[in-house]
Formats: C-alpha cells, structure tokens, sequence
C-alpha cells in the first residue's frame, strides 16, 4: 500500500467491517448490537431513597456536631480529644451557637472523617426533606449563612413588631446580641501565615507525640481511639498498627525520615511564633471575641495542657507550659466556654 | 576543612532541581565567605542522616534538611555566619517561623502540581531535566518516586486523576459515547489539570488561581516595596526559602504555565524580587555541565563554587539502588530518626564501605536477591503506579470500564502492542455478519 509508507504499521491497523463507528481507535471490535440495546435497558428500575432509621431522629431540634468524644462527654459536652473536632466545637461555641455533641467515628461521616454537623430538622430550607450533613470544611460557611438569615429574619421580624406594639420579648433581645458577633475573620496577611503553623509544624508535632511516641499510643490513643470500638484483640493490634502506619505515611510525605529532635524543635518554635503574635491580647489579632484562629489554637493546646490526659512523653506540653500567654489563652477559653 | 553543600543538581538554568536545595545554596552564598564552602552536585541523598537533601558536610559530620543546616552554621560561627542575627526583633523572628511553614504548605503543593502531578509538564520537562543529574538506571527509579510523593503531598486539593491529563478530552468524551455504559449509568469526567486550564474564561481554573493568590498575597504584603522581604539593607532566611521555591515556579519553562502567568500578571513585585535574587545568589544562568564538572579554577564572574562529586557512574548507582532496596525491605527500614545522627553512626544503612563489603554476600545470594528485586519492583520501588484507565484501551477496555469494577489494576504498557498484534482478524466479520442478519 504505498500511501501508507511513512506510517508505522502499528498504527495503521486494516479496517474491515462497515459497522464501525469510524473514530475508533480499536477497530477489530464493535460491541454486538443485541448486547448494547439490553444494557442499555439499565437500569431497569431505580428506587426512591431510603428514609432514615428510626433511631437517628431522637435530637432533630437541636444541631447535633458528631466527633470523637466519650459516651460521658458527649452528654456533659466536654472537649473532644480530637483536635480537628474540637477545633469545630470550639468555634460554634465562639459563635453562640447551641447544639449537642455525638460520640461517633469516621466511618458515621459522609466524607470520611468527623466531625460533620447535622443542622437541626427546623433549619431546613424545605420541611419535608430532612437537612443534609455539613462537612467540616463548610462549617464556617454554614454559620455564616445560618447567622445572616437569622439575621434577615429577625430584622423582618422585629419591624413588623416595631409597627405594632414597642416591647421587645427577651428571645429577641438575645437573638440581636447574636449579631453583634457577625463572624469578621480578620484578613490580616499573618493570619494565613500564622495559621499554616498550626497545620503543620504544630500537627506534624502532634502526630508524633501522639500515635508514634509509644509511652503516650499506650497511654492515650490506645484506649481512645481504639478500645472503645472493639474489645477482639487481633482487630485492636490490626487498628492499632493501621493507626500508627496512617500517621508515619502522613509524616513521611513531608520529609524522607521523621527526625524527632527537629520535629520538636519546630513545633516550639511554632508556639514561640504564636506567642509572639498573641502578645498581651486575650484572644488573637486583638478581637474581644475568639474567633477561628483561636479555636484552632485552643484545638492543641487544651488536649495538651489536658490533665485528664495521661501524656507520658511530654516533650511538646512542656515546649508549650514555657508560654505563659498561651497557656492562659487556654484557660481563658476553657473557663468561658467549656464549663 | 571546607564546608561541602550537597544538593539536587541543576535544572532549568537554576543551580539546582529542588526548592529546599537551592535555599539553602542562595544562603550559602549569603552568610558564608566564598572559600570556606563548596556546592556539590551530587543528587546523593544516602550522605545524609536525613536520607534527603539539602545537606551539608563539615569533615566526618553531615547535617541533613535546611533548617538544621542555618542552626549548624551559626553555631559553629558563633553567629558570625547567621543572616537571622540581624533580626533581633522578637516579632520578625516569629514572622520567619511563620512565613516558612507558609511557603511549606502553600508553595510546595503548587510546585508539586506544576512539576510533577502534571503529566505534560512532568513528561516534557521535569523527567528530561533529571535525566543528566543521575547516572544510569537510576534515573528510571527517581523522577517516578519524586512524583509519586508529589502526588500523595497534593492529594487533599481534590484534582483527582491528574497523571492522565495528556489524554486529550475530547478524545475521550467521543469514546465515552461509543463505549458501553448506558446513559443513566455515565458518571462525569474527573478533572483534570489540563483540563482546568483549557477552560480560561470558567470558573475551574479560579481555583488554581486562589491557591497561587493564597500563597502571595501575604508575601506580597510582607514585601512592600523593599527590597528584601524584612529590610533594605540584608536577607533572611526567609529571603533564601523565597527565592528556592519561587524561582522553581519562575524559572522552567514548562507546557503548561498556569503558574507562572498567575504569578506574573497578578504579582509583579514578588516577580522582581525573585528575578533579582536568582540574579543575585546564582549569578544568572547554570550550565549543567559546569556543576558537573567542577569549577575549582576560580573563574572570574562564576557566582556558585561547583566542585565535581566524587562519586559518579556505576558506584553511585550502586549506592542508590542498594539504598532503594533497603527502604522497601518491611521490617528493615527505619524511618524514625531519635536522635540526631551523621549516617557513621546510623546503624541501620550500611555506609558506602560497608555496602561493598556487602557485595559477595550479594552474589553468593543472586537467586534470593533476584526475588527481593522482584518483589521490590512490584511493591512500588518504582514509586507510582501507571494509574490508567481501561476506557483508554480503546473499546475493549471501555467494555470492562463500562461494568466499573473500581479501580483497575495497573496495566503495563507493553502489553498494548502485543495485543494489537495478535488481533483476532476473524471475528469482526462475524460480528458484521450477525448484524446484518
């Protein structure tokens, strides 16, 4: 075939049949016809969605926050002992909001990990359907969105009773002192900066002394993360082994050995900078009220400073207790928030 | 005894192919006298305790990783050597701390997505620029398990599947309409980088944009108008961490510049600083050849003090296939450093010596080694797996992709043109034939 000299044979496979589609790039094979038109039949049916189970419905008036917590803490509303958790639960304090919080893992999450919200049933837009799950990368978005239409509907709602009568109910009273407190994350160019500490020389940090320092995986992560699920003990070996190889791959990703002195060395540095940019302020970039910033602070320092924690390597809480403004910014929250 | 940097060797016309590296060369040449240090490009990661480079060798005594290297310079200078020591301000030192963990969580994952995840700029222009760094076969082990931990360090962004972006779309929009899924059952297209950049006036590649703006905008603002990042007058460490990871995005002149035209049209004064800074430390343009070669003569107008590493050719390879095999042995590799040690003391990684001595054990061994190798090669010493998927093969493949059994198994590429070959002529009369029928 001489026009088809210069091309490699390869790619000049011969077309024979007439029932090709001519694109294909693999024309020795066209799927039978009788095959394509049954599959194209499916599905054959498809159902409606399941409705919830029975006993997820028990608290829908109020805002449920799943995180890793204990069945007591749960009901008393500690402080999670995860600090991704409680970094969440500290905020919706921050903002006033009242929800109750649910021991659970992350296999209860739709994306995999907790904490999600589960907005309260009247919050939803349509009363039929129930509200879908907030992950915990929209919570903010959410409280912002769920205070400005509080807002909206308070203003409406105050006017109207503006015109009639002048005696405002004590519930509104509390819901215009809600707006004060307008989430204003502050746009500083430290508070990015800032705040990549936290997420990684101060995780990083963490993530050792808590899953790969073995005094404190015996000592914590054992009986918090692992007991509570299983009572076999192959399954717990297996969790525990997948747990601390999680944590190593996360850690290898940064640097191709984990070197423990420098880890901790940057993690004190990290609380030196935090210290600094706190200063003598109560809460970060000098806000009356915590804000984000602070919950994500507040998140690692109160499971570190925790003493119902049994920390056996203390390497990092003792890098930490050298700060006293964040350790006071600590209690500070602690006291106001988490009693 | 002079100071002996070890680095990534150069790349793109910068002195080396890695940001940490060339930080810490740009410090370097900042902080410590000419004469008193040396820049070897060895792309030898076992010298260091850290089994990564940058890193310096003073004698008998190796400090891995660049943070270490700063700390170990103004020690044994006794602050002589330590651009920070103009900084006394307690709130500019925390602002180091801070600004370099910033560069480390935004400006990495970007450099990664440009360099590495990206299959165009990757094939095109980062896997050719190792090629002459690194003597046979270890280039075929190292640019592949770079990307790979590229890939697992840029995973959280969201942008699935980025290592078939060569794939042209359109190509694979048509196939998916020919191939077997039924309507109802047709997921979408996952995104991918190309993707996000052909779409220009849509709002995909914003994302992209606000990372790129997520990194600068808080440089940008620290910068001002000075002409470094805390004065006027002399650099920081910062300055140096700067410079190494934006002149990576600056610099190589990659297929896909969507970093790059973020950079230059939204920040231009984080442009000028970088361009004057590369100017500045690496004294413009690097030739492979003179890092290679070394550059003991002293020529007048070269910026960097090249000295050729010692060890080149089959030993090295030796060496990093020797090391390579050790890090995917389970039970063997230790990856947790507890204290900081120079790798004479790391009891577990044989040093050079002790690795030749090694080698009759080897030989007598052959059969055993050859199934470690095995196992090694298929448990990712390669680092990354061809992650394709089976609508690419064409319809046969598009028929088992139709079913979506999750994840295919990676497929070599070598069996594509076996399978051409041998293609059953016969059976698409039939099919024509039944058909018509």
């Amino acid at each position: 075939m001489p026009q088809d000299a210069n091309a490699a044979p390869e790619e000049k496979p011969k077309p024979r049949a007439k029932a090709q589609p001519k694109n294909s790039s693999w024309p020795w094979f066209t799927t039978p016809q009788p095959i394509k038109r049954l599959f194209d039949k499916f599905p054959l049916e498809t159902y409606g969605q399941n409705e919830l189970p029975q006993r997820t419905a028990q608290h829908r008036d109020q805002h449920a926050l799943y995180v890793f917590t204990t069945d007591n803490g749960a009901r008393r509303g500690a402080p999670s002992f995860n600090p991704g958790c409680l970094k969440w639960q500290a905020y919706l304090k921050f903002r006033n909001f009242s929800f109750i919080t649910i021991s659970s893992n992350n296999h209860a999450s739709p994306d995999g990990a907790l904490p999600f919200l589960l907005p309260s049933a009247s919050s939803s837009t349509f009363p039929d359907a129930p509200p879908s799950p907030v992950p915990s990368n929209r919570i903010q978005r959410w409280t912002r969105d769920t205070i400005a239409k509080r807002k909206g509907i308070s203003n409406a709602s105050g006017l109207s009773r503006q015109q009639s009568e002048h005696g405002a109910a004590p519930a509104e009273s509390r819901t215009s002192k809600e707006e004060d407190i307008a989430p204003t994350d502050p746009s500083d160019m430290r508070y990015e900066a800032y705040m990549s500490l936290l997420d990684h020389w101060i995780r990083n940090a963490y993530l050792y002394s808590l899953y790969l320092s073995p005094p404190n995986f015996d000592s914590i992560a054992f009986p918090l993360y692992i007991a509570p699920s299983t009572t076999n003990t192959l399954v717990r070996i297996t969790l525990s082994h997948q747990l601390r190889a999680a944590a190593e791959t996360e850690l290898l990703k940064q640097s191709a050995r984990i070197e423990v002195v420098a880890i901790h060395q940057e993690s004190d540095k990290a609380f030196a900078a935090l210290s600094e940019l706190l200063g003598d302020d109560e809460y970060f970039f000098g806000e009356k009220k915590p804000g984000l910033f602070d919950a994500s602070v507040f998140a690692y320092t109160n499971l570190l400073l925790d003493e119902g924690l049994d920390w056996r390597d203390t390497r990092m809480a003792d890098g930490l207790r050298g700060y006293r403004n964040l350790v006071a910014h600590q209690k500070r929250i602690r006291q106001t928030h988490f009693r | 005894m002079v100071l002996e940097l070890h680095v990534w060797g150069p790349a793109f016309s910068l002195p080396s192919i890695d940001s940490q590296c060339l930080a810490a060369t740009s410090y370097l040449t900042q902080a410590v006298p000419r004469g008193e240090w040396v820049l070897v490009a060895s792309s030898d990661t076992a010298i260091s305790p850290k089994r990564d480079l940058p890193a310096l060798r003073d004698g008998t005594t190796t400090i891995g990783g660049f943070q270490n290297i700063i700390d170990y310079l103004h020690q044994k200078s006794n602050g002589q050597w330590h651009l920070d020591g103009h900084f006394t301000d307690s709130k500019d030192q925390a602002d180091i701390t801070a600004f370099s963990s910033h560069l480390h969580t935004h400006a990495l994952p970007l450099l990664d997505l440009s360099l590495y995840v990206s299959s165009q700029n990757y094939t095109i222009t980062t896997r050719p620029a190792y090629t002459p760094l690194l003597p046979w076969p270890t280039q075929y082990f190292i640019p592949p398990r770079r990307r790979a931990l590229a890939k697992s360090r840029t995973e959280h962004l969201g942008l699935d599947s980025l290592d078939l972006d060569t794939v042209d779309d359109e190509e694979r929009e048509r196939r998916k309409v020919t191939d077997l899924i039924p309507d109802a059952l047709r997921t979408k297209n996952k995104e991918t980088v190309s993707g996000l950049v052909k779409q220009q006036q849509g709002g995909k590649r914003f994302r992209l944009d606000t990372l790129v703006d997520a990194l600068c905008e808080p440089l940008s603002a620290l910068l001002g108008e000075k002409r470094y990042l805390f004065s006027d007058e002399s650099p920081s460490s910062l300055d140096c961490l700067v410079l190494g990871y934006l002149s990576l995005v600056l610099v190589p002149d990659v297929p896909m510049k969507w970093l790059r035209e973020r950079m230059e049209s939204k920040w231009p004064g984080l442009v000028k600083f970088v361009k004057s800074g590369v100017e500045e430390c690496f004294g413009g343009r690097v030739r492979v050849e003179d890092a290679l070669m070394g550059d003991d003569g002293e020529e007048k107008g070269k910026k960097l003090p090249w000295r050729a590493s010692e060890l080149r050719g089959a030993k090295f390879a030796e060496k990093m296939i020797w090391n390579g095999v050790l890090d995917t042995l389970p039970l063997y590799r230790n990856t947790i450093l507890t204290s900081p040690s120079n790798p004479d003391s790391d009891p577990v990684h044989p040093t050079p010596s002790q690795s030749s001595a090694l080698l009759p054990i080897i030989i007598t061994a052959t059969t055993a080694l050859a199934a470690v190798a095995g196992y090694v090669l298929y448990a990712g010493f390669g680092g990354e797996s061809e992650n394709r998927r089976l609508s690419d093969m064409g319809e046969a493949g598009a028929i088992f992709a139709g079913l979506d059994f999750g994840d295919p198994e990676p497929e070599t590429r070598t069996e594509i043109p076996k399978m051409r070959r041998g293609v059953p002529v016969g059976l698409e009369v039939d099919v024509a034939v039944d058909e018509k029928g």
